[in-house]
């Protein structure tokens, strides 16, 4: 928002002061959906009406809230900041400045950092919160995407798109400790809850790459293919993972259609058809829904996690990247 | 090839004293001095940008781009670019590359100096890789140490017919000049138009010269008249000509081909799948816009370092059995994983028509179809290709 930043951050300064308050969080059910193309955030009722739309900084791409539930943090890759939103008023209330085309990021365990991937000069940034400033930079391959911490907070996994590798980075060193070789083009992570699996979607080998973070190395290699499909079209990118582990999401890119596996075993319990090119998917926190952000048809699919079919598809803004839940 | 012998006995010397040390890849680049096909005055309308000179970059940013998972493989690349006015020269400056160390070498030369260069190296522990002459004879020719790159003549008039079929323009006037490589470009666009049932309505050469008494064939307005149409489709390689074909038209008709819609590997004006950053990342690099032909380059920079990344085996036939596998799944940024045909060595990819600030559309269309892989619908296929050395 290079227009007129100085109102918004004079007027935002009570807002903000006041959503610090933790008595605010008050699990609204808001369902907020970045859209990188029309420069805003879609603020959904829990019925799937459109409460307004938030005007970001350009580019807004991955979004997390504070554990608090109080600030919502979007990474706006064509202005460089992270935009900050206060769920209360849903306002961007400050912004905090990146490298180049910030993409993915995470906080640290205690949000006193954030560790953000920045596309365009491949690094991977660790920005203080509380002092906005960037404290390291770590170069990775080419294009990092992904950023996740190990449970402990001692570890930082990056994916380069073009390297095609996860770069582990040692957070007391501030150094890549290794690097792993995975599928083309790897996008995005999580970690099991018993933070003993890292997986790893790779878009472009139609993989799903599960590290076993004791040793880092590679335990297994998942593919997908829903019916009628060809391999070449899985093209797997966003996942999400319940609270127990048991069950993960994976969308599957331009096969239109969202994985739902069984984490144990891996098998797949239901493909269920999505909107186009199904990329960023959230559960709530009730683990009933799930939400799909569909990169091509501009919308997104909740999907029923009790019977695992879509329930329907909400029209968003051009290009939704990421969906994040507030309950 | 006798000096190469001394050469490979060296290479096996050092393989036996089985150092831990990194692994020497060396990528050769091979251009032409002065190429013809680059002369900035010839006014490629289709660019904004100046026309590369060069499309070494696009190498040297793969290099770049990989150079950390190539570290991590323990490999030490390097790029032994040369360049040579003829053939006679280019030869000489393969045989050093070879001598060198080089498996692979990247070609941005014409069609006749491919050809001359694949000729050469028959029998050498050697890869070409064609960049960046789109000519369907070099695929048919059928050379075992060579592969394509770049898309050829038949994938980008396919792309076209597809968009032409999509849009419902299924009658094209062809035009076509003087230049060799323009009868080569619309002989290609009528095999595919035949295959997508789109009709022919004339096919008219046209010339330069101003001269009143040729007037049908300089004259737009009379090279265009006397027939109905619904596209105009012209192939003029210097694009000196069909810059000032459209809007001038006998008929309100679209003009695509070398000019208006263009069938191409890469424009910069593509933003998805992570092409804005393979663009700004070269434009960073250099100074200017990322054209097809560096695309071309680029990935097949990219291909060979994929290869020695992702394969132990690093022999010549290995790394290219692997490149023309299924098990490549190269990412050219274009939304969809790539590999080598193992028919031809044609590297399978989307095609982008563009105007000259905007991609309007990707090909494969949506819709077209093949039993295999859709990308197989650009191009000669494999049931209908054969060989003709």
């Amino acid at each position: 928002m290079r227009r007129g930043r100085t109102s918004i951050l004079t007027g935002a300064l009570v807002a903000f002061m006041g959503a610090s308050s933790p008595a605010l969080a008050t699990d609204t059910g808001l369902i907020f959906v970045s859209n990188e193309r029309s420069n805003d955030i879609y603020v959904l009722s829990p019925d799937y009406e459109l409460v307004t739309k938030i005007e970001t900084d350009r580019r807004p791409r991955d979004m997390h809230f504070n554990a608090a539930h109080t600030l919502l943090y979007v990474a706006c890759g064509d202005d460089d900041v992270i935009d900050i939103i206060d769920v209360a008023t849903l306002e961007v209330v400050d912004a905090i400045p990146t490298g180049p085309s910030p993409e993915v990021f995470a906080f640290s365990p205690d949000e006193s950092q954030i560790y953000v991937s920045n596309e365009e000069d491949s690094t991977l940034e660790i920005i203080d919160v509380a002092d906005k400033i960037v404290t390291a930079r770590i170069p990775t391959g080419a294009e990092p995407e992904g950023v996740i911490h190990s449970i402990d907070g001692k570890t930082v996994y990056v994916t380069s798109e073009v390297a095609d590798m996860v770069h582990v980075v040692d957070l007391a060193s501030q150094s890549v400790v290794k690097n792993i070789i995975v599928g083309t083009r790897p996008r995005r992570f999580i970690v099991t809850p018993d933070g003993s699996e890292l997986w790893v979607s790779d878009e472009l080998s139609s993989e799903v790459h599960v590290i076993d973070l004791a040793t880092l190395e590679i335990k297994e290699v998942l593919t997908f293919l829903p019916p009628g499909f060809r391999p070449e079209d899985v093209t797997p990118v966003g996942m999400a993972i319940t609270k127990d582990g048991s069950k993960t999401l994976i969308s599957l890119g331009r096969a239109n259609h969202v994985a739902i596996i069984d984490t144990a075993s891996r098998n797949v319990l239901s493909y269920v058809l999505v909107g186009s090119r199904a990329w960023s998917v959230d559960l709530s926190r009730d683990e009933k829904t799930a939400i799909v952000a569909n990169g091509l048809s501009d919308d997104i699919t909740i999907i029923d996690m009790g019977s695992m079919k879509p329930v329907r598809s909400v029209p968003v803004g051009r290009t939704p990247h990421t969906v994040v839940i507030d309950d | 090839m006798a000096w190469l012998r001394p050469v490979l006995a060296l290479i096996v010397l050092l393989a036996g004293t089985g150092l831990a040390a990194a692994e020497d890849v060396v990528l050769g680049y091979l251009s032409q001095t002065d190429d013809p096909r680059y002369v900035r005055d010839w006014g490629y309308a289709r660019l904004i940008a100046p026309p590369a000179d060069t499309t070494v970059d696009g190498a040297t940013m793969a290099l770049k781009d990989l150079s950390f998972v190539t570290d991590a493989s323990g490999l030490s690349v390097t790029l032994d670019a040369r360049e040579a006015p003829d053939l006679d020269g280019l030869k000489i400056a393969l045989e050093a590359q070879i001598a060198a160390g080089a498996r692979f070498v990247i070609l941005d030369l014409n069609a006749e100096l491919v050809s001359g260069l694949a000729e050469a190296a028959a029998g050498s522990p050697v890869m070409l890789i064609n960049a960046t002459a789109p000519d369907d004879s070099l695929r048919t020719a059928c050379f075992a140490g060579l592969l394509h790159s770049g898309p050829s003549d038949r994938m980008l008039e396919d792309a076209l017919t597809q968009y032409l079929r999509f849009q419902n323009w299924t009658r094209a006037l062809v035009l076509y000049g003087e230049h060799p490589r323009d009868s080569i470009i619309a002989e290609a666009f009528a095999k595919s138009a035949a295959r997508l049932r789109i009709g022919i309505s004339d096919t008219r050469p046209f010339t330069l010269a101003a001269d009143p008494q040729n007037r049908e064939q300089n004259n737009i307005k009379l090279l265009t008249g006397g027939t109905d149409y619904d596209v105009v489709f012209v192939a003029d390689t210097r694009g000196e000509f069909g810059r000032y074909i459209p809007y001038a038209t006998n008929l309100a008709r679209p003009v695509v081909g070398s000019v208006g819609l263009t069938p191409l590997a890469w424009h910069w004006a593509f933003e998805r799948d992570g092409a804005t950053q393979v663009s700004s990342r070269f434009d960073r690099m250099t100074g200017r816009k990322m054209s097809g032909e560096d695309w071309s380059v680029w990935i097949a920079a990219k291909a060979i370092l994929t290869a020695y990344t992702k394969i132990t085996d690093h022999s010549v036939t290995a790394l290219a059995d692997y490149m023309r596998s299924d098990a490549m799944r190269l990412d050219g940024s274009k939304g969809v994983s790539l590999n080598f045909r193992d028919w031809n060595g044609q590297l399978r990819m989307p095609v982008m028509l563009a105007t000259a600030d905007a991609v309007i559309a990707v090909a494969p269309i949506e819709g077209y179809l093949h039993r295999d892989n859709t990308l197989d619908t650009l191009g000669t296929d494999r049931a209908e290709f054969r060989c003709s050395p």
